[in-house]
C-alpha cells in the first residue's frame, strides 16, 4: 500500500484542509502502518512541544567576565611575541637586503668599513660646526646645565618612544576608551 | 526568548564591556540550552556557550543590525557546536549527565522533578540518535521557536532543505520512540515506509 502523501501529511505541521483530513482519515483506517506512525510520533510532538529548558550553572556571566580576563591575556602575550618576532624577521630581512644591495653593487666588507668610518668622521666634522656655530653665535661657553637638560630631554623622548612600543605590543590598542 | 533592550545592545556593539556582560546575562540560558541540547554534555555545554560568547565578542563589528541578535547568536552557537560534533566524530551523549541541577524547578516537587528528569533523559536519547545537522535544526524549531526560514538563515540551508532535515528528524524521532516502548517493539520490523 502506498503511504504518500499521508506519511508528508502526518510529519509536517500544516494544518491540512478539510478534503486532506477526510482522505489521511480514510487512509489511516485501513493502513496499519501509518496508524504505527501516528502512534509514536504524538508523544514525540507532545515531549518537543514543551521541552525543559537546560540552564547553566549559578555564576555564568561572572565565569564570562574573568573567562573575558583570560582571554585578552592570551591575545595581548600573542600580539607581543608577534610584534617582536616581526620586528626580528623585519630586521634580518632589512640586513639581508643591505647585504644583497651591496653585493649587487659589488662593494666589499672592508670597503663598507671604511665608508663607515668616513660616514662617522663627516658626522663628527658636523658635530663640531654645530658647536662652533653656537658657541660663536651664543656669547661664551654653553652652561652645562642646559647640555644636562638636552640629554635628559632626549633621554625622556627615547624612553616615551619605548614605553608607546611596549603598551602598543602588550595591551593592544583599546576597542573603545569607555570599557578601559 | 528574552530580547535584550536596544540601548545595552548599542553600548555593547560600541564596544562597552559592562553591557556585553548584560548580554551574557540575558542570553546565556538559550545559549547553554543549545549547547547542551547539540553536546549533551554539561560541561561541554558550558566551555561551548562561553565560546560562543567570546566569537559574538570578537565579531560584533560585523553583526548586521538588520537580523535579531538572539538568532544571530544562536547561529554562531549552532555552528560551533556542529564543528565540534564533527571534530569529535562521535556524539558525546552521557545520559548519566542529567541532574536536576541541570533542570531546576521553583516548586519542589519530588514526583514532578523525576518525571522531568525522566522525560529529558528520554529527549536525550532520542536526540542523539539524530545528525548533528538534524539536531540542530529541530533544537532551533522546538526549544527556540525559530521559523523554517530563520534556522535556514541560522544554518545557511535553504527553507526546502530545513523542511526537510525536520520531517526527517520527526520521522527518525517517531521511530526511534517506538524502539523504546517495548510492548510496540515487535510490530515495528513490520513498519517500513516506501519513502525511505
Amino acid at each position: 500500500m502506498g503511504h504518500q502523501p499521508f506519511e508528508i501529511w502526518l510529519l509536517n505541521e500544516q494544518k491540512l484542509t478539510e478534503s486532506q483530513s477526510q482522505e489521511l482519515a480514510a487512509h489511516m483506517v485501513t493502513c496499519s502502518e501509518c496508524q504505527e506512525l501516528r502512534r509514536s510520533l504524538t508523544p514525540t510532538i507532545v515531549l518537543l512541544a514543551s521541552p525543559p529548558i537546560a540552564v547553566p550553572s549559578p555564576g555564568f556571566t561572572d565565569r564570562w567576565k574573568v573567562n573575558l580576563a583570560e582571554r585578552r591575556a592570551i591575545q595581548h602575550k600573542r600580539q607581543t611575541r608577534l610584534f617582536f618576532l616581526s620586528t626580528i624577521l623585519g630586521a634580518i630581512a632589512a640586513l639581508g637586503g643591505l647585504i644583497t644591495m651591496l653585493s649587487l653593487a659589488n662593494i666589499s666588507v672592508p670597503d663598507l668599513f671604511v665608508s663607515g668610518a668616513k660616514l662617522l668622521a663627516g658626522l663628527f666634522n658636523l658635530a663640531g660646526d654645530v658647536r662652533f656655530y653656537l658657541g660663536s653665535s651664543l656669547s661664551g661657553p654653553l652652561p652645562v646645565i642646559l647640555w644636562i637638560l638636552v640629554s635628559v630631554g632626549f633621554c625622556l623622548l627615547i624612553f616615551a618612544w619605548i614605553y608607546m612600543l611596549w603598551r602598543i605590543s602588550l595591551q593592544g590598542v583599546p576597542r573603545d576608551e569607555k570599557s578601559n | 526568548m528574552r530580547q535584550i533592550e536596544q540601548d545595552i545592545l548599542q553600548r555593547a556593539l560600541a564596544g562597552d564591556d559592562e553591557a556585553y556582560a548584560q548580554v551574557v546575562e540575558v542570553y546565556q540560558t538559550p545559549v547553554y540550552n543549545l549547547c547542551y541540547r547539540m553536546l549533551g554534555e554539561s560541561g561541554e555545554a558550558e566551555d561551548a556557550a562561553q565560546e560562543t560568547f567570546w566569537r559574538a565578542y570578537q565579531a560584533l563589528n560585523r553583526y548586521d543590525r538588520q537580523r535579531p541578535f538572539g538568532t544571530w547568536l544562536l547561529s554562531i552557537a549552532a555552528h560551533f557546536c556542529i564543528d565540534q560534533q564533527r571534530k569529535h566524530r562521535l556524539p558525546t551523549y552521557e545520559l548519566d549527565e542529567v541532574t536536576e541541577e541541570t533542570f531546576p524547578d521553583p516548586t519542589p516537587n519530588p514526583e514532578k522533578a523525576v518525571g522531568q528528569l525522566e522525560q529529558d533523559r528520554l529527549l536525550h536519547q532520542l536526540l542523539a540518535s539524530l545528525n548533528t545537522q538534524d539536531r540542530a535544526v529541530l533544537v532551533l524549531r522546538y526549544w527556540n521557536d525559530f521559523s523554517e526560514e530563520e534556522i535556514g538563515q541560522a544554518l545557511s540551508l535553504t527553507v526546502s532543505a530545513v523542511k526537510s532535515r525536520l520531517h526527517r528528524a520527526r520521522l527518525l524521532l517517531a521511530q526511534r520512540w517506538q524502539a523504546t516502548q517495548p510492548q510496540t517493539a515487535l510490530e515495528r520490523n513490520h513498519y517500513g515506509s516506501p519513502a525511505f
